[in-house]
């Protein structure tokens, strides 16, 4: 008798452990208007579109968020057919050459996605379109910096600047892309000078993230650092009397205003190629450049909107309007590689 | 039947690493010679410095503190029992944005110092634990008799206790060695090149998934040479023990100035690594509103309960098998194979959910065919693929390891003699494994559990790329919105985190207390 409960127990926990896993496994088969969204954009700002999408729309958004890109698309080649991906969302230009160089999109063409994207904002098979922008901008400490001393990113290698220079380590793939650009710009040999110029500039070893870069400046680590826009628009708009401090003596140019513009970034939406809906999934990316979707992803995350007739915040106003750097951008994901062995080489850690 | 259990077990915890190893003989194009001659060696020299820091560090941490809180008795005592073990529940990334921002305001550091203070404050609780739990189960007869012998104390504890437990606190130095040659989110941030940037720099800058996959076989070299260097050590020494005596009957008081010195060394760490962060994470919250404990977020913790908790008694049941089968087979050559499991640990979370991918693609496409061809049925989805058996596979694949060290750990201690009186009896394998080593393995149970379930929660890379669809646990939670640089708004997950890990450590208190009674 005493054996037979204690074989019993055991095999109560299997059972209770096998409808505890099946239940994880088959819960979410409902009958409702579905689209899967592979994206590797992590903002929380996302989330909220995804609720007024289905509020207009009735489609549900099933969301896979897989922060690093090449991590999504590894997945997305190995399911193969059968992936249940209708919609891939990446961030950074480089991410979207790699996706598809995988094949993983097929491309797409309404007169709605025509009418919002700018053509150069449109990948040339329209295999993606571009549905935010940020720009790689420069931050200075205003105290110390004069405002035209710098204008271009090839300034940065300006010998009067060592010791000065903050940067985030070139692991990120925002400086990967920002040398991938530079080599498109002024090619190999030049960009590798630039490099090592820049590295002997900096005025530590890259550590934290760029918001930290702009805290180093407040406490005197240096005067010049490399930021995103949206980091910067962040501090300007935050509450917190902390990041007010550290912003208040910052100034921020937008490099290459006077030639080929401020290097950006994109993230981008494209149709996968296998996609089982695709239907509504050409609804949820003609819904992201809407007006209505590019207005909140501006508010919400800083970002600048790709559509010309969505009115910019104020934040955004107020720091400027940049000429972006539009023609490097598809040659960025081809000349990443080539840009970490340059890193490598000269030591940018 | 009892030969082809443990090599059934053992195909398929290996299977999915053995789709790695095809990579290993696939050209990486110019990839190699480019990493020799740059970043190589600065990648091989920073994992080697950091880990055996790392190890030694908490190493130097964890034993004299589990050796004070087993054989003495001071102000605080029993609550510093479990209450070391606290800072395990922070995931070392989390520890280091949290002091990122203290440190930005407050003081310079060299950043590899900094790596390893913070990498060591989150990890000692590996070898604590393992420790203690050796250090409870030593005979006081041992004690007694170096007392006799007019020993002091602290010779006691170098020449009877420390040896004794080497094999123990190895383990757990092993298992933080694993965890910081592993560690991708601590090292990036203070940005130390080691291999494990190195792979994701490779494979996601680069573009050479294949160069990845090679550099992290060097990872596994590393760790078959500890794993090796280990079991070596351990023959050296075979130990037998009677019985499992009991701790508390020779507890020792301490006096005057040691009274306060036992104190505050065992606040200091918890101070550090646990109450200073803990702080900040209230502090943030508190200014943050209540509001981002919503429904859902509740359904997230909810989630990663679970997971967590299904996750590591997965894992402790495939160890136990292992190690109750090595114990019995302890002659057959192949059971030795088993310890290969253990290098699970050393592989990258990413890597393995690689591994994992690669392998359901075979599987689902070898059901397809099964199902094509025996009922001319034709699936319209894939049935393993992005399902939470790729979650639980990944995690069995990796975190086995803890559970079979700890198992192998106390099983080394259980005399022989036991499992002949039970072959004498006529009872058979299973019998003696259920009835005999299941019952003596109860602590190490325990405290793999705790162990397992900890480090699913905190698990990230392999959970982000294997989930099913709006599937959101905390700790990917956590790490979205500290990686964009929102360490307040991740500060009400990071909680969670910390509070979920903790439960189980409570659990192992009450546990404890019940069982001296």
């Amino acid at each position: 008798m005493k054996l037979k409960r204690k074989l019993f127990s055991p095999a109560i926990f299997g059972f209770l452990l096998s409808v505890f896993i099946s239940g994880e496994v088959y819960a979410a088969s409902e009958n409702e208007k579905v689209v899967n969204l592979y994206s590797s954009r992590h903002y929380g700002v996302d989330n909220e579109l995804f609720e007024l999408f289905k509020k207009q729309s009735g489609i549900k958004v099933n969301l896979l968020q897989i922060k690093e890109a090449s991590q999504m698309i590894e997945r997305i080649k190995s399911e193969g057919k059968k992936s249940p991906a209708d919609v891939i969302i990446t961030v950074d230009i480089g991410n979207a050459w790699k996706a598809e160089n995988a094949d993983l999109f097929q491309p797409i063409k309404t007169d709605l996605l025509q009418k919002s994207v700018p053509s150069n904002l449109v990948e040339e098979n329209f295999s993606w379109y571009a549905i935010t922008l940020r720009g790689r901008a420069i931050v200075y400490d205003k105290t110390k910096i004069k405002e035209n001393e710098i204008q271009n990113y090839e300034d940065l290698s300006n010998e009067k600047f060592k010791g000065k220079v903050l940067a985030r380590t070139s692991n990120h793939v925002y400086n990967q892309s920002l040398v991938a650009s530079l080599i498109q710009a002024n090619g190999e040999e030049k960009t590798k000078i630039w490099c090592e110029k820049f590295t002997n500039n900096l005025a530590r070893k890259p550590e934290g993230g760029d918001i930290d870069q702009m805290k180093a400046i407040y406490n005197g680590k240096g005067e010049i650092a490399i930021v995103n826009t949206y980091y910067y628009a962040r501090l300007l708009k935050s509450e917190d009397p902390e990041d007010q401090k550290v912003v208040k003596n910052l100034g921020i140019i937008f490099p290459n205003q006077a030639n080929r513009g401020m290097h950006i970034n994109a993230s981008i939406a494209g149709i996968a190629k296998y996609a089982p809906n695709k239907e509504n999934g050409i609804k949820l990316i003609e819904f992201l450049v809407s007006k209505d979707a590019q207005e909140i992803l501006a508010k919400m995350n800083n970002e600048y909107p790709v559509r010309t007739d969505v009115e910019w915040t104020n934040v955004l106003k107020n720091m400027g309007k940049p000429k972006f750097d539009t023609v490097t951008l598809s040659k960025v994901g081809e000349n990443t590689p080539k840009a970490i062995m340059i890193l490598d080489q000269v030591g940018w850690r | 039947m009892n030969k082809f259990l443990p090599i059934f077990l053992f195909l398929i915890i290996i299977f999915p690493l053995l789709s790695l190893f095809y990579h290993l003989f696939l050209p990486a194009q110019n990839i190699w010679a480019h990493l020799r001659s740059t970043v190589l060696n600065i990648y091989i020299f920073n994992t080697l410095f950091l880990s055996l820091s790392v190890m030694l560090c908490s190493a130097f941490i964890a034993v004299p503190l589990a050796w004070l809180t087993t054989k003495y008795n001071f102000l605080g005592k029993k609550f510093f029992e479990w209450a070391l073990f606290l800072p395990f529940a922070i995931p070392s990334y989390l520890l280091a944005y949290i002091y990122y921002s203290i440190k930005e305001n407050i003081f310079t550091i060299n950043s590899y110092l900094a790596a390893i203070i913070i990498l060591s404050l989150s990890l000692y609780p590996y070898v604590y634990l393992f420790s203690k739990q050796v250090f409870q189960e030593i005979s006081p007869t041992l004690i007694y008799a170096s007392k006799t012998l007019n020993q002091s104390e602290l010779k006691t504890f170098w020449k009877v206790i420390l040896p004794l437990s080497r094999p123990a606190i190895f383990s757990g130095m092993l298992l933080v060695c694993m965890e910081t040659i592993g560690d991708f989110g601590t090292v990036d941030f203070f940005s130390i090149d080691t291999l494990a940037t190195g792979i994701f720099r490779t494979w996601f800058g680069l573009g050479s998934i294949t160069g990845a996959i090679q550099i992290s076989f060097i990872l596994f070299t590393f760790s078959i040479t500890l794993v090796i260097l280990e079991s070596f050590f351990r023959k050296k020494m075979v130990f037998y023990q009677k019985q499992i005596p009991h701790s508390s009957y020779f507890e020792k008081n301490l006096n005057g100035v040691y009274k306060y010195l036992a104190f505050i060394l065992c606040l200091a760490p918890i101070l550090v690594s646990f109450i200073l962060p803990l702080i900040i994470i209230f502090v943030n919250i508190y200014q943050l509103g209540m509001k981002s404990f919503d429904k859902e977020f509740f359904e997230i913790v909810f989630r990663s309960f679970k997971i967590s908790s299904i996750g590591a008694l997965l894992c402790i049941f495939i160890g136990m098998i292992f190690s109750i089968l090595k114990k019995i087979h302890s002659k057959n050559k192949l059971i030795n194979l088993n310890e290969i499991i253990s290098f699970g640990y050393a592989i990258p979370g990413a890597i393995i959910a690689i591994s994992v991918l690669t392998s359901f693609k075979i599987l689902d496409n070898l059901i397809e065919n099964t199902t094509l061809f025996l009922f001319h049925f034709e699936y319209k989805d894939l049935i393993l693929s992005g399902t939470i058996f790729a979650v639980l596979y990944a995690y069995s694949i990796r975190f086995t390891s803890i559970s079979f060290q700890s198992a192998n750990a106390s099983m080394n201690k259980i005399s022989p003699s036991i499992e002949w009186a039970s072959k004498t009896l006529g009872k058979s394998i299973f019998q003696t494994g259920y009835k005999i080593y299941l019952p003596l393995l109860k602590n190490s149970i325990f405290i793999s559990f705790i162990i397992i379930f900890v480090d699913i929660i905190k698990e990230l890379p392999a959970t982000m790329v294997l989930r099913p669809f709006n599937y959101e646990t905390i700790s990917i939670k956590t790490y979205n919105l500290a990686s964009d640089e929102r360490l307040k708004e991740a500060s009400p997950s990071a909680l969670f985190i910390i509070l979920l890990g903790i439960i189980p450590v409570i659990l192992i208190y009450f546990y404890n207390q019940k069982k001296k009674k």
